[in-house]
């Protein structure tokens, strides 16, 4: 009877959250599947169609392009990132908790405290290829940079490089993790011999495993779902070459209002997520180390 | 007891008295919303029955479609007659061809911009025409006659040649005129240039691959190729936002620029005292053409305030409110019913009306995919400039993307 009521009160204190959930979330990701088989502007009554809109999605080039773009976003872009977050946390490691470790701690951190747009903006003014100042040092240089967001072939490494502005998080998250390796481990390594760099690669990188995975999971799905930047930088040009999955959801239900051909783009999106992260799952399971538990 | 019934009463007088609220939402913003804010405070003072309430609203057409969807849309929406297919083909706009307006004292071609199907759209509420614009005080140290702008193709390659200024290095440092400025969102106007049409008015399919646009979209290609396309993308790469003080027009960095007559406004707002000519964009036939848009209030279908709505639109109908919202040069109102002070306080108000005259006036065409058209011809111009697909490849492809489209 106690525990009844112990259980009615967490969930009457957990209810606001449950009640949020269920009303934004699933119910909403339930219903989008059913727009998705439908015939559906914001006006018109949801017309059943079957996977039709799957069937024209599939052979929608821009959608095949605009997958290509997210890919070579996740593909380039989060092992870099998780290499430059994993490589600052072990460097501020290695300052132990001094003065120096706390105020480069801060300003890694920081512009994760600044708004996506207004980092776009400000990386936008840093790449302007007239008054920039990444194209004057370039030039002082004796380098001839090009117009970075006007080219195809720049504009989306370009977009790569300002995420990494927000490598923060996944930083802070590394260097906790490195915190917790148990320092007995490492003494005795070196005790044995072992060099700095095996040290890394034989004992912090396994003792870490579970947080990269986490810190890999968590990007590849943020990655998947980029949007800010090519749309405040590029609005996914030139000529598409920065268009990405959810600019193509974006674009489909609120300029072009096809809300079911939107929805079914959602769904495949969410179905490539999915995918990724139960390969990612897969591809990490003899890898990762949970303290003698596989 | 007592107490509770007079607390019902003040409330059922409260409600029948209450002033019923008209919504409007607008895309304006800061010194743009401050005449409609202006008109809205003298509709409530003039009457009693409504109180107008009017938004400036970020991202219109999202928050609309998003409002729409959720069967709560404003009483009022601010939109652009390009918007009037697309919506009207979803049944989201209502007609107003009885609101109680004489829709005679509005210029032709501005009625026919907010016509659809026969039925009136929306309260037309400005309108803009676009054209080449120039600094006299350019043209002048330029050798060039300050009040004559070029009136064929030839004559804008030989002043945009004339007017363009490179550095040592070769690059160039002011750019006689750029035919495709990037964000730009009239690529497709050039087709109208070339005599060609982007809707076929006999089956009303698109028709971006015509011989006349393919001639189009090669001639601005060429133009292009002839200053060099790099050093075009990295000149481009340096223009400022438009709405600033590093307008690319206003700094000088293009001597000629392709624009709406609200580059007069900024004009006076950034570069106070500049004097600008003007005239229609040369077409390969040496036809008068000029490009015009037309802003309207419509209402949406589920408006809450439709009668409110309506009550506000005929307020705002009168020459005497309409002409505040004009903010640029041209008067969507005939002559004889705009007001005379409009010609002697806008500066080029009487000489665009004249051009107007000489002028064929083209407008987008009402195609209910027209956002989608839109992308398709602004990515053709991309791939085009950008060297990736050759001027009838990308044509052929935004043909055939949109032609897919329109059997879904």
């Amino acid at each position: 009877m106690r525990k009844r009521r112990e259980l009615l009160t967490a969930l009457i204190f957990v209810s606001p959250w449950i009640v949020g959930l269920l009303l934004f979330q699933v119910y909403p990701f339930f219903k989008s599947f059913y727009y998705s088989l439908t015939d559906f502007n914001p006006i018109k009554r949801p017309e059943l169609i079957g996977f039709k809109n799957y069937s024209w999605i599939l052979q929608d080039k821009l959608f095949w392009k605009s997958l290509w773009n997210t890919i070579f976003f996740v593909l380039i872009g989060v092992p870099l990132d998780q290499t430059v977050a994993l490589s600052l946390a072990v460097g501020l490691h290695g300052l132990r908790k001094s003065r120096l470790m706390r105020s480069l701690r801060g300003i890694y951190f920081f512009p994760i405290l600044v708004p996506e747009v207004v980092m776009s903006l400000v990386w936008m003014l840093m790449l302007n290829s007239e008054f920039g100042i990444v194209n004057q040092f370039l030039e002082k240089l004796g380098f001839n940079p090009p117009a970075w967001f006007l080219s195809t072939l720049w504009a989306k490494p370009m977009i790569v490089f300002l995420r990494l502005f927000f490598v923060g998080t996944a930083m802070v998250i590394y260097l906790s993790a490195l915190n917790e390796v148990p320092k007995e481990i490492i003494e005795a390594s070196v005790i044995d011999g072992a060099s700095p760099t095996r040290r890394f690669w034989k004992i912090t990188i396994p003792m870490i495993s579970p947080v990269i995975l986490f810190n890999l999971i968590m990007d590849t799905i943020g990655t998947f779902q980029i949007f800010t930047e090519p749309y405040v930088i590029t609005k996914g040009g030139p000529a598409r070459s920065t268009y990405t999955l959810t600019m193509f959801v974006y674009t489909n239900a609120f300029e072009h209002l096809d809300m079911g051909y939107a929805s079914a783009a959602a769904w495949l999106t969410f179905s490539m997520i999915f995918i990724s992260t139960l390969a990612i799952l897969y591809a990490a399971s003899k890898k990762v180390y949970y303290g003698g538990e596989r | 007891m007592r107490r509770i019934f007079l607390i019902i009463v003040l409330s059922l007088v409260l409600v029948i008295f209450a002033k019923s609220t008209v919504e409007i939402w607008v895309s304006w913003t800061a010194d743009e919303f401050k005449p409609i804010k202006e008109l809205v405070d003298k509709f409530n003072a003039s009457q009693d029955k409504y109180e107008a309430k009017v938004l400036s609203v970020s991202d219109l057409a999202a928050k609309f479609t998003t409002a729409l969807a959720a069967g709560n849309p404003p009483d009022l929406l601010h939109a652009n007659d390009q918007y009037i297919s697309p919506v009207v083909a979803m049944g989201a706009f209502m007609p107003v061809d009885n609101l109680g307006v004489d829709f005679g004292m509005f210029k032709d071609f501005v009625m026919n911009a907010v016509r659809y199907k026969g039925h009136v759209y929306g309260l037309p509420i400005k309108v803009n025409i676009f054209g080449l614009w120039w600094k006299k005080g350019v043209f002048k140290k330029a050798g060039l006659d300050p009040d004559k702008g070029p009136q064929t193709l030839d004559e804008l390659v030989e002043y945009s040649k004339k007017l363009t200024i490179y550095n040592e290095k070769g690059e160039l440092v002011r750019w006689g005129f750029d035919p495709l400025v990037p964000d730009w969102n009239w690529p497709y106007v050039w087709v109208f240039h070339f005599g060609g049409h982007l809707i076929d008015p006999k089956t009303g399919l698109p028709t971006i691959d015509s011989p006349q646009a393919i001639r189009a979209f090669r001639w601005v290609k060429n133009y292009v190729d002839s200053f060099g396309m790099e050093k075009a993308k990295k000149f481009r790469g340096g223009y400022g936002p438009y709405w600033s003080a590093n307008n690319i027009f206003l700094t000088d960095k293009l001597a000629m620029f392709y624009d709406g007559d609200w580059v007069t406004y900024a004009a006076r707002r950034y570069a106070p005292g500049v004097e600008l000519g003007f005239t229609p964009l040369p077409s390969v036939d040496g036809k008068r053409r000029c490009y015009s848009e037309v802003d309207i209030f419509a209402i949406p279908v589920g408006a809450k305030n439709v009668e409110g709505a309506k009550a506000f639109l005929r307020f705002l109908a009168r020459p005497e409110n309409l002409i505040v919202l004009s903010k640029g040069q041209i008067s969507p109102l005939k002559e004889e019913y705009t007001p005379s002070w409009f010609f002697t306080e806008r500066k080029y108000a009487k000489m665009l009306e004249n051009e107007m005259k000489k002028c064929q006036i083209v407008f987008c065409p009402k195609f209910p995919l027209w956002h989608l058209y839109i992308d398709e011809i602004k990515n053709a111009a991309d791939e085009i400039q950008n060297g990736t697909e050759s001027v009838e490849e990308a044509l052929e492809t935004a043909e055939r993307n949109i032609m897919r489209r329109l059997r879904k």
